[in-house]
């Protein structure tokens, strides 16, 4: 009876001793990394601490143009060499300071 | 019709020149030539209008933006008189168009036969790139204006 009570103890002892190791090996995965990650980061801020963002640098939302549909784009680039030219004509006929630097109208500079 | 290219010269000339040449009817939106493209034959624009174009890209596609138009009268593709002898730009008529196509060596054969009238068309010739090179370069100066106000505001 003794020596099925030790075997029986032996037993469940091994027993939580391996469940207590499987629990706690993940968290031990996950502070090595978190330390590797932050060995990394602490390496890269060092080279280059303006272009990587740290882990306190707030990103800066991007505002992007609003792209205008392609055919207006090429209109508009349409007008404006046509505009050009009558500009660049006025000023080969007439040649003038004035009409040579002339504001053009065109939206596509303006 | 009078063309730029055929200025000074007598009706008896420009008749015999026009001979050369064949009509061609280009329709609205029709390729008259590529950028790149041997220039074998030089065109007086009869009527409609010719859009010349030069590639650009925008937004990674390649788009066919607008670098001149040529009116009735005007010349059309003077590189086949130019050494290398390929066009510059692209051709395409914005309107039904009605060109003359010369072909360059019968052109360039005439206008050695009869060096008299070879050097009133070079001289005309001079006038079409002369004037073309002043437009741009009064373009140039102005856009060049143009980024110099922007970067020193």
């Amino acid at each position: 009876m003794e020596m099925f009570l030790t075997i029986l103890g032996v037993s469940v002892f091994i027993f939580g001793l391996g469940i207590a190791a499987v629990r706690f090996q993940p968290s031990m995965r996950l502070e090595s990394s978190d330390s590797a990650l932050e060995t990394e980061r602490a390496r890269v801020n060092a080279v280059a601490p303006t272009l990587v963002s740290s882990k306190h640098a707030a990103v800066k939302p991007v505002a992007l143009p609003r792209q205008i549909p392609i055919e207006l784009l090429l209109l508009q680039i349409e007008n404006h060499v046509r505009l050009e030219q009558a500009a660049a004509e006025s000023f080969l006929e007439f040649p003038t300071h004035a009409l040579l630097y002339s504001k053009t109208t065109s939206p596509f500079v303006n | 019709m009078p063309y730029e290219l055929l200025n000074g010269l007598s009706p008896a000339e420009v008749e015999q020149i026009l001979e050369l040449g064949s009509r061609l009817i280009v329709p609205s939106g029709t390729l008259l030539f590529r950028l790149g493209d041997p220039a074998d034959r030089l065109f007086l624009t009869e009527r409609g209008r010719i859009r010349l174009t030069l590639p650009m890209h925008l937004r990674g596609k390649e788009e066919n933006v607008l670098a001149e138009e040529r009116s009735p009268g005007q010349t059309v593709g003077w590189s086949a008189l130019i050494p290398p002898y390929r066009f510059t730009l692209s051709a395409a008529a914005s309107l039904d168009t009605e060109v003359i196509a010369l072909p360059q060596k019968a052109l360039r054969e005439y206008m050695a036969a009869r060096p008299a009238v070879g050097c009133k068309i070079a001289l005309n010739l001079a006038v079409v790139i002369g004037h073309r090179l002043q437009l741009f370069q009064t373009m140039w100066l102005r856009e060049m204006e143009r980024t110099v106000q922007a970067r020193s505001a």
